[in-house]
C-alpha cells in the first residue's frame, strides 16, 4: 500500500477567507513536494486565483515549490503581504 | 488567532516608543531617526473605522529580525529596531514603530526608510479594513513568492569586501 504524509494547510490574510476555514488537512504521498499541495488546492476554485500570488513556508522557514514535505509538516500559504 | 502574541518584532499590546528609545541608546550616535504608522480613517476615498492585523507570528518575527539584521549591515548604522503591532486598532493607534540611531543623519534617513519600505514588502502581515457599513476587505498588499521582484530601492547591494 502506498505511503501517506499528513499535511496541515495553514491559510492566512485573505485565503483563509476564500477557503473558509483557518486550515485543511491533506494526505499527500509519501515525496510529495510543496507544489503537489498547491495542485490540490488548485481544486478549490475560490482560491485557486489567488494562488499564483501567493508563498509558502514550513514552519518558520520560507519554501520554494519543490520543497519537500514530510509527515505532520504545516505549510503555510502566505498571500500578499500588508503590514505597515 | 494571533491572541496574545508577545515576541521581540510582534506584539498584540499597544506599542511603546519609550521602551525602545531606551533600549537603542548609544553615546556615539548623534542622528535619531524613528517611524511610527499610525492607522488612518480613509484609503482610496473610503471611510476606514478600524483594521485587523494578523501575522505568521514566528516567521514575520524571523522574517523583522532578518531585515534589522540588514539595514545595519548596509547602512553601517548600529542600531535599528522594528515592532508591529497586530490585533484590532483604532483610527489613530499606531501599527508600527521603527528606531534608527546612527553616527550621522544622512545614513540614519536611508536606513529608516529602508527598515519601513521593507517591513512593508516582506513581513507575513495582512491587514483588514472595516468600513463604517460593517463591512471588510483585506487590502491588497505586496507578493512575497518566488519571481516577484522588489522594488529597486529594496534589493540589497553587494556585501562590502573586506579590503
Amino acid at each position: 500500500m502506498e505511503s501517506m504524509n499528513t499535511i496541515t494547510i495553514r491559510f492566512w490574510g485573505i485565503t483563509a477567507r476564500l477557503a473558509g476555514a483557518e486550515q485543511r488537512v491533506l494526505q499527500l504521498s509519501a515525496g510529495a513536494r510543496v507544489a503537489d499541495a498547491v495542485e490540490h488546492l488548485r481544486l478549490d476554485a475560490t482560491l485557486s486565483g489567488e494562488l499564483p500570488r501567493c508563498a509558502y513556508a514550513v514552519g518558520d522557514d520560507m519554501v520554494g515549490l519543490d520543497h519537500p514535505l514530510a509527515d505532520g509538516d504545516e505549510l503555510s500559504v502566505l498571500p500578499p503581504v500588508s503590514g505597515g | 488567532m494571533n491572541q496574545s502574541v508577545t515576541l521581540p518584532h510582534i506584539q498584540q499590546q499597544p506599542l511603546q516608543l519609550d521602551a525602545l528609545l531606551a533600549q537603542t541608546e548609544r553615546p556615539d550616535c548623534g542622528a535619531l531617526a524613528i517611524f511610527a504608522g499610525a492607522v488612518r480613517n480613509h484609503h482610496e476615498g473610503a471611510a476606514v473605522s478600524h483594521l485587523i492585523y494578523t501575522a505568521h507570528p514566528a516567521l514575520c518575527n524571523k522574517i523583522i529580525a532578518a531585515i534589522e539584521q540588514e539595514t545595519r549591515e548596509q547602512f553601517n548604522v548600529p542600531e535599528c529596531r522594528i515592532v508591529h503591532r497586530i490585533g484590532e486598532l483604532q483610527i489613530g493607534e499606531v501599527a508600527i514603530v521603527v528606531v534608527v540611531r546612527a553616527p550621522h543623519r544622512a545614513e540614519a534617513f536611508a536606513a529608516l526608510r529602508y527598515a519601513v519600505d521593507s517591513t512593508k514588502h516582506r513581513a507575513p502581515i495582512w491587514k483588514e479594513e472595516f468600513y463604517p457599513d460593517g463591512s471588510s476587505s483585506f487590502v491588497a498588499g505586496c507578493c512575497i513568492a518566488d519571481g516577484f521582484e522588489p522594488p529597486d530601492h529594496l534589493k540589497l547591494l553587494p556585501k562590502k569586501e573586506n579590503t
